[in-house]
């Protein structure tokens, strides 16, 4: 019998944890404790070695010194198997599932029940499953498939499978990131019910409001450095900011001075079948408009084809009082367009590229000299960029895939604006980007805006809509179903999540 | 009904129409030009089925290559390093007398092409190397294995006894009898298929091919799965290349030259996805018969070789173009 | 992989794990593995007593030019294919096709030995123009489509004379891969400015920078304002090109147009960028590279030649050179 006294009050606890990459700290002498049936968030800036120590955590990465006890006895966790065994979850924003196979399939990867012969045995396998996607109180069958299933849902069978493995310490990485509104606060009630099991639950996330809401207690990391740990209800927004940037930051948004001017932009009619229907707005030089909408409501699928990206079916555009035709990406740019996509990997850079590369991509004419690249001029304008917009690379000859994410934005906005853009459209800028690097990267929206640039932003973050905006469409179900403008009244939460909900606004 | 879960067979149900359109084509022309079915069991199981089942065994196996992500190039040489190994024993070493020694002349080439598949598997798991690239190098390997095996010259003169493994028949009734490769065929199709759809094997190759991060994280050990799917290739190769050698009743060291292009032929024209993560065993069997219904067509109606070589490229694209579909990009 | 992130050229890409070496030679660390696996093959060949007389002689470095030119002609072409992430396996055929319409050309229809020599590129070419329109308007994979292409040129190729070659070319037209200036094969020289040619296209030009940028992400690209499918379009006609100069090579220098001329080439090209350090799944290859790869390549052939050793052996010899220096760059897994 293990003596009740002596059990630690902590399911976990993580000590002197440090981990170096070929002589670069990624964590030192970290530490962190969990307790039974708590909801502790785990924050800092990308980089700060969130990641790294979860990583060590579910056995993907070994510490180089440290300790770690799980229910007050230490655990050696060198590979994967072992901290499933050990009752430890980790659900990824990305990666946890196979799209092509069915809900109960994926949760029984790697441990299907099998019958006398030695064959999946998929009856039991469905039963089972369902036993425990009944405890997360979903609708869909163990026999769907991922690929039908939405984000959220998805969320849920990977917390099914991690309860199915017998998890009593669920790590969630970004699990709002993809989610609505409504997923979210689903999402939140599974967590508080789960809490009430006993099951404790570390809780990255970028949104320091879900933090408030949903944790007890949270715990801060910089530069691989342990900073703080107190309990949630102790401390307000300003200060974790701060703990989370180690300076000062006075406002999450710039202060917005906008003159915008002339009508630029005039769409009219545009529609898609099934994804943008009746679509019309203008833009006005030197303007920050902001597009907000849930997932869904068409406001990426708007931006794309307004620039060129994907197919519509109706649409007129109008530059200055003349219409254009755009039909290609191509076009887009030819006619001041410059676009930086929301997948910012995917779509925005090249990763194996180098820093001059990507920003001079979308505008090679600019630097083509007799059929040729002109390298020094190619990098004399990459080097401009670099400064004016304060990219913080060893050089531009650097891989951007070395780079942060907060730079590897600004290389697709100086990409942007090499191609000389008058209309910049930004889909989810400050997307898994840290918090000190947002507030640059609305700075620098201020200064391209003064300049007599004018911007679209698409956001899921409304506090950033709201902060950055002169002026916001809210999307829903492919409509625009309100306008919103500051100069006439301020821009109210409520209002614009009225909207977003498909209240169409008076 | 529901018709998600059909959904996921789209692929092989074009491919299946396509092969019915293609016999019923030649149905009508063989029934007007020479007065004869095309669809019967004679020309379908004799002439079509025979004549592609030694790749089709090669493309069952491929297809697992190909659903992990992966890809072998070095089945053809595989056939025809298994094939000198047995011809030789069978020939120049025998074990024993009759049978006996066949069967050890067998079970070594089988056990070649395995060892040969657990190499590919080897450099696949443990190292960086691609696929691509591993199976590439010992296509090479295997090849001049072969060649320096026997020196160059093919081993011939096998007996009668030992060719009925490639040419014979087994004979049900007088007017009733399946050809050997066609029962090996029929064999390894059923032995895949369970693998495929019953096993942990199977779903894990699937899993793998679709992401193999979340694999590895489900805490599945990979390495083992790419080893044990390199040497199922491996193993069908060997099965492949013991038929060939009694079909052309010599171990030829050019023997399946070429013949992983036919393989993965077959897995993506019945609707395996060329990058992994979706290939069926039942669209690769279609494939192979489509591929075999092509040659025999195409000698019904009199074309030469070269011409045949035209026609089969087109098909090809076609096939695959029917259900990838155009690029709709602007 | 069909989900997966594409990190193409990701295990070479360098990370942290070079730093300290500057970005550009960082870049070209797999060219750097190779040249030294060249020149310590060449050290070796001619230190080693039996092979170093014959070895170092001009007329056996150009010999093994002129040998090594069509295959590092057309492994040029292919750099472009690997680097976008796709393959070209009709190479092969179109070295056959492009000999046989040059071979009809003069021998049927009569034409000048240049006339002909032009046709039988844009003969050529047209096969890449149709793997290229194939892959920019279709979704069919370019190993599927080039796969069938490659069946399609074997089979015209087999059709111009019912499977016959076409011999007793002209003096004039054979003096290109058999004559010389000044000592030094046409061959040679005719490499030497594909070479150049080749570089310049792919490090020099917007094209080129665009192929780089296809095999990383399709996507930046295309909203980069660059049409993806001309950028495919020019590569596979490039790759067509290129196998087109090596067919009328290869038929001047055998001095008879052969319709299975060039069958399995595809491989040895595909090796010979390979093994210059390009990345079978795209984003990462350079001419440079390639080069190096089909010289070690021929080379390697030469020595073992000189040495002795039978060229059933040498095949296997080849196998393991491919996996050594791929090996030797991209190491161990670590994918447990």
């Amino acid at each position: 019998m293990p003596d009740l006294e002596k059990r630690s009050d902590y399911i976990l606890e993580m000590k002197d944890i440090s981990k170096f990459f070929f002589g670069n700290r990624a964590l030192e002498n970290v530490h962190i404790e969990i307790e039974y049936g708590e909801v502790h968030a785990l924050v800092g800036e990308n980089g700060a070695g969130k990641s790294t120590l979860m990583k060590i955590l579910s056995g993907a990465y070994s510490k180089d010194s440290g300790e770690i006890i799980l229910d007050g006895a230490p655990a050696d966790i060198a590979t994967p198997q072992d901290s499933q065994t050990l009752g430890i979850s980790i659900i990824y924003q990305e990666f946890n599932l196979i799209r092509g196979m069915s809900v109960s399939e994926n949760m029984f990867l790697g441990r299907e029940p099998r019958t006398m012969f030695g064959t999946i045995d998929s009856k039991r396998r469905n039963e089972e499953a369902r036993k425990w996607l009944d405890r997360v109180s979903v609708k869909f069958k163990p026999t769907d498939l991922v690929q039908d299933l939405s984000s959220a849902q998805a969320q849920f069978v990977a917390i099914a499978q991690a309860l199915s493995k017998g998890a009593k310490l669920i790590i969630m990485d970004e699990p709002t990131a993809s989610l609505t509104t409504k997923e979210t606060e689903t999402l939140f009630d599974l967590i508080r019910d789960l809490k009430s099991q006993g099951i404790s639950i570390i809780f990255i996330s970028h949104h320091l409001d879900e933090i408030f809401e949903i944790c007890d207690r949270v715990t801060v990391l910089r530069d691989g450095l342990y900073v703080d740990t107190s309990k949630v209800s102790d401390i307000d927004k300003d200060s974790l900011i701060r703990m989370m940037v180690g300076r000062e930051l006075s406002n999450e948004f710039p202060p917005r001075m906008a003159l915008p001017g002339e009508p630029l932009l005039e769409v009219k009619d545009m529609s898609r079948q099934d994804v943008l229907s009746d679509i019309r707005f203008h833009l006005r030089k030197g303007e920050i408009l902001g597009i907000y909408g849930l997932v869904g409501s068409g406001r990426t699928e708007l931006v794309r084809a307004l620039y060129g990206a994907d197919r519509r079916d109706n649409g007129d555009i109008a530059l200055g009082g003349a219409p254009v035709e755009i039909r290609s990406p191509h076009d887009g740019i030819k006619h001041g367009f410059g676009f930086l996509p929301e997948e910012r990997k995917l779509q925005g850079v090249i990763l194996g590229m180098s820093v001059a590369n990507n920003v001079t991509l979308a505008a090679m004419d600019k630097i083509t000299r007799y059929l040729m690249i002109d390298e020094r001029e190619e990098l004399k304008n990459t080097e401009h960029f670099v400064h004016s917009l304060n990219i913080k690379t060893p050089s531009a000859h650097t891989v951007v895939q070395t780079l942060s994410g907060g730079n590897q934005q600004k290389v697709v906005v100086a990409k942007c604006i090499f191609t000389d853009a008058e209309i910049l459209i930004f889909d989810e800028p400050t997307r898994g980007i840290d918090v000190g690097a947002k507030y640059e990267i609305y700075v620098l929206m201020n200064e391209l805006t003064k300049s007599g640039k004018s911007i679209i932003m698409i956001s899921s973050d409304l506090p950033e809509i709201i902060g950055m905006s002169d002026r916001v469409l809210v999307m829903w179900e492919g409509r625009i179903t309100g306008e919103f403008d500051r100069a006439k009244t301020p821009l109210s939460q409520e209002a614009i999540m009225k909207a977003a909900a498909g209240e169409v606004a008076a | 009904m529901n018709l998600k879960k059909y959904r996921y067979y789209a692929p092989e149900f074009f491919a299946f129409i396509a092969l019915l359109t293609l016999c019923l084509l030649l149905e009508w022309y063989s029934l007007v030009k020479f007065e004869k079915s095309f669809i019967s069991y004679d020309n379908l199981v004799i002439n079509v089925a025979r004549q592609v089942s030694l790749n089709a065994i090669i493309a069952c196996g491929m297809a697992f290559a190909i659903l992990s992500g992966g890809i072998d190039l070095s089945v053809g040489s595989i056939v025809a390093f298994s094939g000198v190994i047995t011809a030789s024993l069978v020939k120049n070493h025998p074990v024993a007398p009759g049978w006996a020694g066949y069967s050890v002349a067998i079970a070594a080439g089988l056990c070649v092409g395995t060892a040969c598949g657990f190499l590919n598997g080897l450099i696949v798991a443990y190292t960086k190397i691609p696929p691509f690239v591993a199976t590439f190098a010992t296509m090479s390997v295997a090849r001049g294995s072969a060649y320096v095996f026997t020196n160059g010259t093919p081993i011939s003169g096998l007996p009668a006894a030992f060719n009925e493994v490639g040419k014979g028949y087994l004979r049900l009734t007088e007017s009733w009898r399946i050809p050997i490769p066609v029962l090996l065929w029929l064999a390894v199709f059923f032995a895949c298929w369970f693998l495929l759809m019953r096993t942990r094997f199977g779903r894990y190759a699937c899993a793998i091919g679709n992401n193999v991060d979340t694999v590895r994280l489900a805490g599945i050990n990979v390495r083992k799965v790419y080893i044990k799917i390199y040497m199922l290739v491996g193993l069908c190769s060997g099965i492949s290349g013991v038929a060939q050698c009694g079909r052309l009743s010599s171990g030829q060291p050019t023997a399946g030259l070429n013949w992983e292009l036919d393989a993965i032929a077959s897995v993506v024209i019945g609707g395996g996805n060329i990058a992994g993560g979706r290939v069926t065993i039942f669209g690769t069997l279609i494939g192979a018969l489509i591929i075999g219904v092509i040659n025999t067509g195409l000698n019904m109606l009199g074309m030469l070789y070269y011409n045949q070589l035209i026609v089969k490229g087109f098909v090809m694209i076609i096939a695959v173009l029917l259900r990838s579909g155009l690029n709709r990009e602007s | 992989m069909a989900n997966n992130l594409p990190t193409p050229g990701a295990d070479e890409a360098g990370g942290i794990r070079g730093f300290w070496l500057s970005p550009k030679i960082q870049f070209y660390k797999p060219e750097i593995f190779a040249a030294t696996a060249f020149l310590a093959l060449l050290l070796f060949l001619s230190g080693y007593p039996k092979t170093s007389a014959s070895f170092l002689s001009a007329e056996n470095f150009l010999n093994v030019t002129r040998q090594v030119s069509m295959n590092a002609i057309i492994a040029c072409g292919m750099t472009f294919a690997i680097l976008m992430g796709g393959i070209d396996l009709s190479v092969g055929s179109v070295v056959a096709v492009s000999g046989m319409i040059a071979g009809d050309c003069m021998m049927r229809m009569g034409l000048p030995v240049p006339v002909s020599i032009i046709i039988a590129l844009i003969g050529g070419s047209l096969f890449g123009v149709f793997n290229g329109a194939v892959a920019a308007l279709t979704n069919v994979p370019p190993f599927i489509a080039t796969l069938g292409t490659m069946s399609v040129g074997r089979g015209l190729s087999l059709l111009f004379r019912a499977g016959y070659a076409i011999s007793d070319l002209p003096e004039s037209f054979n003096r290109i891969g058999q004559g010389d200036v000044f000592g030094i094969p046409y061959a040679t020289i005719i490499l030497v400015l594909m070479i150049f040619f080749s570089w310049f296209l792919l490090h020099k030009t917007v094209f080129g920078r665009s192929v780089f940028a296809l095999g990383w992400s399709k996507e930046t690209l295309r909203l980069s304002g660059v049409s993806v499918k001309w950028v495919k379009m020019r590569i596979f006609t490039y790759v067509a090109f290129c196998s087109a100069i090596a067919g009328v090579i290869m038929t001047s220098r055998v001095g008879s147009a052969q319709p299975m001329a060039g069958s399995g080439w595809e491989m040895d090209a595909i090796a010979a960028v390979v093994i210059g350090g390009g990345n079978i799944a795209g984003g990462r290859a350079t001419i440079i590279g390639t080069i190096i790869g089909a010289l070690l390549l021929g080379f390697l052939g030469n020595g073992l030649n000189l040495m002795g050793v039978s060229p059933y052996l040498q095949i296997i010899f080849k196998g393991f050179v491919i996996l050594a220096a791929v090996f030797a760059r991209s190491g161990w897994s670590e994918k447990r």
